[in-house]
Order: C-alpha cells, then sequence, then structure tokens
C-alpha cells in the first residue's frame, strides 16, 4: 500500500508539479487547478481502490478534501474508524 | 429510504428515439482546443451524440418513441387510460406538454393526463407514479414518456456541451391478475441540493435572465438560461449517495448481484458509472452502457441503454435493476422482470409538431 501524501503527490502532478515550498495544508488543489470535477471523480477512485475506503458525499465536498494534509487525514481517520 | 412494491404490475414495451444530426465531440477541437477535448472524450466516455433540429423539442422525440411503441405492440391509443410526460424541458410555461401529446398520440378523454418534473430518476419515478395509478383506478393500461432536450440548455461554451445528448423514450405498463408481476423500488430525494443542477432563469421566480454570458469558477462561460452545475457536489452525490442507496434497497429486497440479469444505470459519464459498478460489486459486463454513443441523456439514458442493448435480442424474460439518478436531486431504484422481446431498437426521426404560433 502506497503511501498517502505521496500518492496524492504523484496524481496531481501527473500534468504540472507542484510550487516550490507549496504548504500541504493549505494549498488549494481544487482552486488552483490541480483536480477538477472531472479528474475528481478518478482521483476518488484511485484512493479509495488503493486503501479501500469509500469516501461520503460530505467528505468529497469538505474544505478538508481540497487540501494534500487534508486528504490525508480523511483517509486515515477512516483507515482508523 | 422510501420502499414500495407493486404487484399485478407489469412493463410490456420500451421504445426510444433520438435526432438524425450526429455531433462528433472530436470536432469540438475548434472551439474548446484538442487537448481540452481529448481529455473531456477521455474522461466522460463519450465520444458522439445527438441533437435535435432547432423545432424539434424533448415532447416530439417522446412523440416518435411513443408512436413507435404503440404501432409495434400492436396498441390503440385508445386503449391507453394515463399519460405522463416526465421532462425538465416542456414545451410551454402552461399548460403541461402531456396534453400536447394526448392530442397528438390520439389518447382518449377519459384518461389521466398530466406532467412531472424530473431528469435523470424519470424512468423509475415514472415507473412507480403510473404503476400506483394503475392500481387505484379502472384503468388497464399507461403510457410513459420521457424527453430531454439537454443540448438547448448548454452553453455553447461550456465543455459539458460534450456530454449531453438528446432523446426521447416511451414505456407501457400494464395491470395483471399475477401477484409474480411486481415491481420493487427505493427512492431517495434532497431538495437540499437543489441548485446542484439548475437552470436559473426562465421560471417565474426569474423569468427575465440575462442572455449575456458570463465566465464562472470553472472558467466557462454561461447565461442565467444556461444549466449549471456544481460539478464537485454533483460528482460526490453520483459516487457516494448512489452506491448507498442500491445498497440498501438491495438488502432490503435480500437481492445479489448474482440474481440480476442487468442493471440499466443512468449514464452521467464513465468514471461515474465504473466507480458504480465497483462499489455495488457488479462486472462490467452485467452494466450495458451507451455512454460513447448517445452521451447523458438524463431521463432517457435508462430505457435508451435497454434499447440499445435488447432491441435486436431475445433473450426471453430479464430480472433487471433500474438505477436514476439526478436533478432534484432525486434517486432512485427499481427492480422487475421484463421480457426483452417489448424492447424495441432506438430509432431515429427529425419530426416536429407545429403548433402554428406566430409571436406577436
Amino acid at each position: 500500500m502506497k503511501d498517502i501524501k505521496e500518492m496524492i503527490l504523484d496524481f496531481v502532478q501527473k500534468e504540472y508539479p507542484l510550487p516550490d515550498g507549496v504548504d500541504y495544508d493549505t494549498f488549494d488543489l481544487i482552486e488552483n487547478g490541480y483536480i477538477d470535477s472531472m479528474s475528481l471523480v478518478v482521483f476518488v477512485s484511485l484512493l479509495e481502490e488503493e486503501y479501500d475506503i469509500e469516501f461520503t458525499a460530505e467528505e468529497i465536498v469538505s474544505k478538508d478534501f481540497r487540501t494534500i494534509s487534508g486528504i490525508e487525514k480523511i483517509i486515515k481517520s477512516k483507515k482508523h474508524s | 429510504m422510501i420502499e414500495s412494491t407493486i404487484k399485478g404490475i407489469k412493463v410490456i414495451g420500451v421504445s426510444s428515439a433520438v435526432p438524425t444530426q450526429k455531433i462528433n465531440n472530436i470536432d469540438y477541437s475548434s472551439v474548446f482546443g484538442e487537448d481540452v477535448v481529448k481529455k473531456t472524450i477521455e474522461s466522460t466516455g463519450v465520444r458522439t451524440t445527438y441533437h435535435s433540429i432547432d423545432k424539434q423539442m424533448a415532447s416530439d422525440l417522446a412523440f416518435v418513441a411513443a408512436k413507435d411503441l404503440l404501432e409495434k405492440k400492436d396498441i390503440s391509443p385508445s386503449d391507453i387510460g394515463i399519460l405522463l410526460f416526465i421532462s425538465s424541458h416542456h414545451d410551454y410555461i402552461a399548460p403541461a406538454t402531456s396534453f400536447v401529446l394526448q392530442k397528438r398520440l390520439g389518447i382518449p378523454i377519459d384518461s389521466i393526463v398530466f406532467d412531472i418534473n424530473l431528469g435523470c430518476s424519470a424512468f423509475v419515478y415514472g415507473l412507480h407514479v403510473a404503476s400506483s395509478l394503475l392500481k387505484t383506478t379502472n384503468i388497464n393500461k399507461a403510457l410513459v414518456l420521457i424527453g430531454d432536450s439537454s443540448s438547448r440548455v448548454v452553453s455553447p461554451k461550456d465543455t459539458s456541451r460534450l456530454l449531453f445528448g438528446d432523446s426521447g423514450a416511451a414505456f407501457l405498463i400494464e395491470k395483471t391478475e399475477e401477484d409474480k408481476d411486481k415491481i420493487s423500488f427505493g427512492f431517495k430525494s434532497d431538495g437540499n441540493r437543489f441548485d446542484d443542477i439548475y437552470i436559473p432563469a426562465g421560471g417565474f421566480r426569474h423569468l427575465k435572465g440575462s442572455f449575456d454570458l458570463f465566465t464562472e469558477e470553472d472558467g466557462w462561460e454561461r447565461s442565467d438560461y444556461h444549466s449549471h452545475m456544481k460539478g464537485t457536489n454533483v460528482f460526490a452525490f453520483s459516487v457516494a449517495d448512489v452506491p448507498k442507496l442500491v445498497r440498501e434497497f438491495m438488502k432490503k429486497e435480500d437481492l445479489s448481484v448474482d440474481k440480476i440479469d442487468k442493471l440499466f444505470m443512468h449514464q452521467p459519464n464513465l468514471y461515474i458509472i465504473k466507480n458504480v459498478i465497483r462499489k455495488l460489486k457488479f462486472t462490467e459486463d452485467k452494466v450495458p452502457m451507451t455512454i460513447d454513443k448517445y452521451g447523458n441523456t438524463s431521463g432517457v439514458s435508462i430505457p435508451i441503454t435497454m434499447c440499445n442493448f435488447y432491441g435486436d435480442k431475445n433473450e426471453g424474460i430479464k430480472n433487471v435493476l433500474l438505477l436514476g439518478f439526478g436533478v432534484g436531486l432525486s434517486w432512485g431504484v427499481a427492480n422487475l422482470f421484463i421480457d426483452t422481446t417489448d424492447i424495441f431498437p432506438v430509432v431515429f426521426s427529425d419530426e416536429y409538431y407545429d403548433d402554428g404560433f406566430t409571436t406577436h
């Protein structure tokens, strides 16, 4: 099983690398165009399959789901629940 | 979940119609750029759609499907006692479009006729409403029409234009004496998310909006009369809430994947379809798709996929699960047996109704 942060970084940097020194806690992946509503479905499927979890609609639309640390936090909390 | 089981009811025919004008999505490269178009085709799975000609409405396509169905089933319009038209794209503010269709089809005055304003969940809700009416009246046959002309409400400067196709469908329901002819349903609705998919102007609340195109958050341009969708919310709904309802329904009905021959689900885009299939543990061979050929045809996507798959096959009676979800937000699932010889191939037509109207 891949490291969560590594998995997210691999996906979002497929086309363009993140800016140097980006803050994983605050950098908004949707607002900055790293994930759009189309690629979101692919991203969600990838994470759900890799970590054997299912996100709720509330989690996907939450502010946490927009940042690398936030997504990691959601996945970790689901793995431990 | 709202549960319902109706006994002594049978679907005895399904037809679908599309316009003749075929749109190849790759041709949008000159509007949106080749990279964007290729990426959109890859992520949505939509390669072609069919768009209506100017004068052709959603009801015209539904009418063609209904006429085809009555002819192929050799059923006279005089035998129909319930006529429903389900769409988000009606002909007039008033009256309900179903009355125009009643006139055109020759459905008798001794009948129940009305419209339902729904989109992608139309088939499941229409099936339930018509079946319930059949059970509580002296009527034996109901004709349910669905039509959507999404190409009219999507901005020409919005990549969603690549997703949506126009189409119409009709299905017949008959009252029987057999308890084994039963249909089970599960429903949910969430008005808290009413503006996740909506067209703000044109109804009475915002009768006069702006026709000017404005650039929105996602970078695409739309007017007040175009369809607006909160993409993230709708995707989240589709991949989380929808499979949850189906699992709840299958558990309640004691249904397992192996008991179901085919799942006919709404066709929003390829990745959502695949995500839902995976979550429900269906294999792809059990879930026919038409997203590549017809695109997202809103409420017609279930019947058009049935017609595309079974239209030229005779595979006897099959146990099918139908799953619709979308604008509202509205989602519903139904389980029934259907004779595949009652499902007819998709027809193509540019027929439209000339009501003789001229503006003052």
